[in-house]
């Protein structure tokens, strides 16, 4: 009875709730907002009312919902890359109503000059949206598009060191980014060690960066949020696009399986080194074979069921692999030896959106995600398969997770949004199957225990108009984690705000808490496949960040903006493996690990940004501090975090000459590195002989040399900069056929940039010292490469 | 399986482009290296205080022979009162000068001073040399932790049990057992407040059929540890010789907060293989000016009681 009590008070409550928004005099107007050539929904698209100085943006699935007064209103629904359609509309009830927006490429627009001013009014701070037309023109190593590298030319994201995809956000480490592609967390973004990512970019529709100030909707990372949305597939007519570069080429087809009901996308990428290298590879080893590939592949089908209901199906799987093979003949006997390493993600999503009423908007989605890595050697012989041998080491995370968010616009000053969110963690962190003929063994290890842990999130969060200058986004995401006999959980407090001071300048400040429930242990802290995800344990408490941000934006006018944001970031419970310790142990991993750490970070950003005209782009710079602190290390002392960097500087700029030319140019500049030289040599006690009276003390072997480095990380590399050149040839061939011919200079003034650095101890100029040698990797590299579009 | 991941790294660093820089490192020529230990007598004639000056060298440089330093000025210092300049104790080894085809005559040595140790008070070493800065450390001397008992406790495992107060509270402490006879292993089951530190050989010979004389050593660190009563410490001896307890004894005792650091830096510094791409072991130094380490034991011999 009690139950039902309580059931029937909720109903009501959600009742009166949801009626509270329909007051008389008001109507909401809300729709989607699509590409007219392609029926795509378009994600962030300012939907405003000048007249009224109010307006909104499209989620993540295109959807905007808006209350207005009853009577006539002109909209304006705006974009960059579109032309701006406004309408004239007479509300006298809750009216729906979708946009299609024609794809223009606009360099002045009256009514856009209106519409951008509205992005300095965002509540929303410490966020970046990325459109991925600027992200292609941007020239990359190899010519390869890369989105990762393309986020790290922004304020306060560095990068770690040369050629990796790693990303630094306002001092926290790579794990500590939760990277979405349709709502499914990837673990593992980069191919090649680092060199590259995982993100096809011609499968990309938006992507946006959150650095701070998270919404209560996000959760489980502490120091950012890339939040990337895969296209859906043209509803309307079969086009794609193709590149045939240095090292890898890449395909892309879309289309309608039935006109404006249902549509595919198709995307791979694959590289061909392996290929290439093959023929030498076999020559010289007489017949061996080796090689590495990376290849990816993305797919999504996207069904309108009717005007309310939309469903969404996406796969991402992807893979490195490095393998050799080589066969030995003796007599009659073969031995075949092979092995290799392979790592990869796979990611799966089934979503649903659900239009109830005007006000109201819900997707719910089933997610699956995992990354492995695996490392294997076989011995297989002809004739005494009793020799036969394999064994293999791999570890992975996976993840099942369902989620529902609702969007409710409750009235013209409360827009709500809520949900829940339940995942399964499964971790294995290091385990080992081996297999010997000869004693019969066939077994799987596990060095480290399998986990499975449940998070659960159930969040709130209201975006409030105080007044015509005021808004904020107030929220409340509550957390908990259960994983063996532990129970954590949190009440993570989200809060931005907004102060119009004018028509062009804002004031914005935002306070967040985070909490995390997954570490990721690393030796270099460079994001390697060897890295191990691991959970929050009875021993090894979840991380949690405190940051708090102010910040001020100006529009100069339609096409300049500034901002400058000052941040605060604390984090504690970090962990760090210990001396010696990797991934590859016999010993389970929380043996392994230092816990307890913290770290604090903080720093200015400024952006300036020219986003309309022949040239665009923007200049970013970056001042910051960030530490850590172990009570293992450094004798307890905080000392900089490796990738503390004083100064990063970012200079995007891309020019459109004509039509069929222009060019992309990219400037980076950065502190070097935090790391550890020897700063000098000393005698020390050896204690291996360590009664110190006499006469052992005075025994001459017992001298011990050892280096004096002084603090941790104390020592600087050279600066980082590097500058690259991209220039494109675009042709339109038949039939609407657009080509471009890419080339581009990775490195352009040849600068060589520290990669690492040893001692060289074979001087031959001074024979009494060694020299330090330092190891830059790419000097100028040229690429070409062919794309085509149709 | 390492290796192979590194295997790919090494052949991009293969491909990669290879510069000589001049790193501006900041070398202070100027700096000394001093390591002090402070010691209870346990025989007379022990030094009470050993303290070891060394140049600190180029990061680079390679011949390292002469980095010992016998002709500093070392002080001591009690509770803030000069109490002497140390005796050099210096020794000559002739060592192979490869560059010039000689030997050479290296000297080398120590500083020591017999001056008895209080527990509670507080020590200064200063160490001046022209041409190098002065180097300053601060050391408490720690108190005695007298055992109630030391105990056989298990004659068939060799079980030992050593019991103590422990009002203060004390969190470090050194365990050695010496035997003359036996091959001797123990900390394989301590009490659970305790954690093993290190343990280590005297002297490698002990595996050797009949050597004469083993020793191991431990430093337990118990970072929980509160002040208590009949606090506990239990070892085993292996291939105890029941017949000829007399034949064992213990040193026990308690030792400074940095021994236990330093011996966990130096352990993992001479056990890691530090190179310039990774966080590499420091060893632990508590110069209140300059570099080293001031340690300190005050230890006493037990018999074992049946």
């Amino acid at each position: 009875m009690k139950i039902k009590n309580a059931i029937f008070t909720v109903l009501m409550a959600f009742g009166s709730f949801m009626s509270y928004g329909q007051r008389p005099g008001r109507v909401t107007l809300a729709g989607f907002v699509s590409d007219a050539k392609s029926a795509e929904r378009i994600v962030g698209v300012n939907v405003y009312v000048p007249k009224l100085n109010t307006g909104t943006i499209t989620n993540n699935f295109g959807y905007y919902s808006l209350s207005l007064p009853r009577g006539k209103h002109t909209v304006v629904f705006s974009m960059v890359g579109f032309k701006s359609q406004q309408m004239e509309l007479n509300l006298e009830r809750d009216t729906l109503i979708n946009v299609e927006l024609l794809e223009e490429i606009t360099e002045l627009d009256e009514v856009l000059i209106v519409a951008e001013k509205k992005q300095a009014e965002k509540v929303q701070m410490s966020s970046i949206d990325l459109p991925m037309k600027s992200v292609k023109k941007i020239p990359m190593l190899f010519g390869e598009t890369d989105l990762l590298r393309a986020i790290q030319y922004l304020p306060g994201v560095q990068s770690g060191n040369e050629g990796f995809t790693g990303i630094y956000v306002r001092g926290g480490s790579p794990d500590q980014n939760l990277i979405l592609l349709d709502g499914v967390p990837v673990y593992n973004v980069s191919h090649l060690f680092g060199f590259f990512s995982v993100f096809n970019s011609d499968a990309i529709k938006s992507v946006q960066l959150y650095k701070g100030g998270f919404p209560a909707r996000f959760a489980g990372r502490l120091s950012s949020v890339i939040d990337i949305t895969m296209k859906e597939g043209n509803m309307r007519d079969f086009s794609g696009e193709g590149s045939i570069g240095l090292i890898a080429s890449r395909l892309t087809i879309e289309g309608p399986i039935v006109t404006d009901k249902t549509s595919f996308i198709l995307s791979g990428r694959r590289t061909y080194l392996d290929l290439l290298t093959q023929p030498l590879i076999s020559l010289q080893s007489g017949g061996a074979r080796a090689g590495y590939y990376f290849g990816d592949f993305n797919a999504k089908l996207n069904y309108i069921l009717d005007a309310r209901n939309r469903f969404y199906l996406s796969y991402y799987g992807g893979i490195d692999r490095f393998y050799f093979r080589d066969r030995l003949s003796s007599g009659f006997q073969t031995q075949t030896l092979e092995g290799g390493l392979q790592w990869g993600n796979n990611t799966g999503s089934l979503r649903w959106n659900h239009l109830f009423n005007n006000k109201m908007f819900v997707n719910t989605t089933l997610n699956y995600t995992r990354y492995r890595f695996l490392t294997s050697f076989e011995e297989k012989h002809s004739i005494n398969t009793e020799q036969n041998f394999s064994a293999k080491f791999f570890s992975f995370i996976q993840d099942f997770s369902i989620k529902t968010d609702w969007e409710y616009s409750l009235n013209k000053n409360h827009y709500l949004r809520f949900g829940v969110i339940s995942i399964l963690h499964d971790f294995r962190p290091g385990a080992a199957e081996v297999k010997l003929n000869l004693v019969n063994i066939d077994s799987v290890i596990d060095f480290s225990k399998r986990i499975r842990a449940i998070e659960n999130g159930l969040y709130v969060e209201d975006e409030i108009t105080l007044n015509s200058r005021t808004k904020a986004n107030i929220g409340l995401h509550y957390a908990q984690n259960f994983v063996n006999r532990a129970f954590y959980h949190s009440l993570q407090p989200r809060i931005s705000g907004r102060l119009m001071l004018s028509d062009k300048t804002s004031l914005k400040a935002s306070y967040v808490m985070m909490q995390q429930y997954i570490h990721l242990l690393s030796n270099t802290g460079i994001g390697l496949p060897t890295d191990l995800w691991v959970p929050a344990t009875d021993r090894v408490r979840p991380q949690i960040a405190h940051q708090g941000a102010v910040g001020a934006s100006y529009s100069l006018s339609s096409s300049y903006e500034f901002s400058a944001e000052a941040y605060y970031k604390h984090m504690s419970h970090l962990i760090e493996y210990k001396s010696g310790a990797s991934f590859f142990s016999t010993t389970d991993w929380q043996e392994l690990v230092y816990t307890g750490g913290r770290g604090w970070s903080y720093g200015l950003e400024l952006f300036a940004e020219k986003k309309l005209g022949k040239t665009t782009g923007w200049i970013g710079y970056t001042l910051s501090w960030s530490w850590r602190q172990f009570a293992e290390f450094n004798n307890g002392l905080p000392y900089p975090f490796r990738f503390d960097r004083r100064h990063d500087v970012s200079v995007v700029l891309t020019h459109k000459f004509s039509e069929r030319f222009d060019i992309g140019f990219t400037w980076v500049y950065g502190t070097g590195i935090a790391t550890n030289i020897p700063q000098g040599q000393f005698a020390t006690l050896p204690i291996e002989f360590w009664d110190f009276r006499e006469p052992l003390y005075i025994n001459p072997d017992m001298i011990k040399v050892v280096e004096h480095y002084g603090p941790r990380n104390s020592f600087r590399m050279p600066p980082y900069h590097r500058a690259d050149l991209g220039l494109n040839f675009n042709k339109t061939l038949f039939r609407g056929i657009q080509r471009t011919w890419n080339v581009s200079f990775y490195n352009l003034y040849s600068r060589r940039n520290p990669f690492f650095i040893y001692i060289d101890y074979s001087n031959q100029g001074n024979p009494d010292r060694g020299v330090y040698k330092l190891v830059s990797l790419f000097p100028i590299i040229p690429s070409i490469s062919y794309n085509l579009k149709f | 399986m390492k290796k192979l991941v590194y295997l790919l790294i090494l052949i991009m660093g293969i491909a990669a482009c290879e510069t000589i820089i001049d790193l501006d490192i900041q070398f202070d020529d100027k700096q000394m290296a001093v390591s002090a230990i402070f010691w209870d007598q346990r025989n007379p004639g022990d030094s009470t205080v050993c303290v070891w000056v060394s140049d600190v060298l180029h990061p680079l440089a390679k011949n390292t022979s002469r980095i010992i330093l016998t002709d500093a000025e070392v002080s001591l210092f009690e509770n803030g009162q000069f109490v002497e300049n140390l005796q050099p104790i210096i020794r000559y080894k002739q060592e192979y000068n490869w560059q010039n085809n000689q030997i050479d005559t290296i000297k080398f040595g120590y500083f020591k001073s017999h001056h008895p140790l209080t527990p509670g008070y507080s020590y200064k070493i200063t160490a001046n040399r022209p041409g190098k800065k002065e180097v300053t450390h601060f050391y408490i001397h720690p108190p005695r932790v007298i055992p109630t008992s030391v105990k056989l406790t298990n004659p068939e495992k060799g079980e030992v049990t050593i019991t103590f107060d422990n009002p203060k509270g004390i969190q470090q402490f050194l365990v050695s057992l010496k035997s003359s006879t036996n091959r001797t292993e123990y900390f394989s089951s301590i009490d659970p407040h305790f954690q093993i530190f290190r343990s280590s050989n005297l002297d490698d010979s002990e595996d050797e059929p009949g050597a004469p004389v083993v020793g191991r050593y431990g430093i337990l660190y118990d970072k929980n540890s509160q002040p208590r009563s009949q606090q506990q410490f239990t070892f085993y001896i292996r291939d105890f010789d029941s017949q000829n307890l007399s034949n064992y004894s213990v040193e026990f005792g308690a030792v400074s907060e940095s021994f236990p650091l330093y011996i966990a830096s130096y352990l993992a510094f001479i056990n890691s293989e530090n190179t310039l791409s990774t966080q590499p072991e420091v060893i632990y130094s508590n110069a209140s000016k300059g570099l080293g380490i001031s340690m300190g034991l005050n230890t006493g011999n037990y018999n074992i009681q049946p």
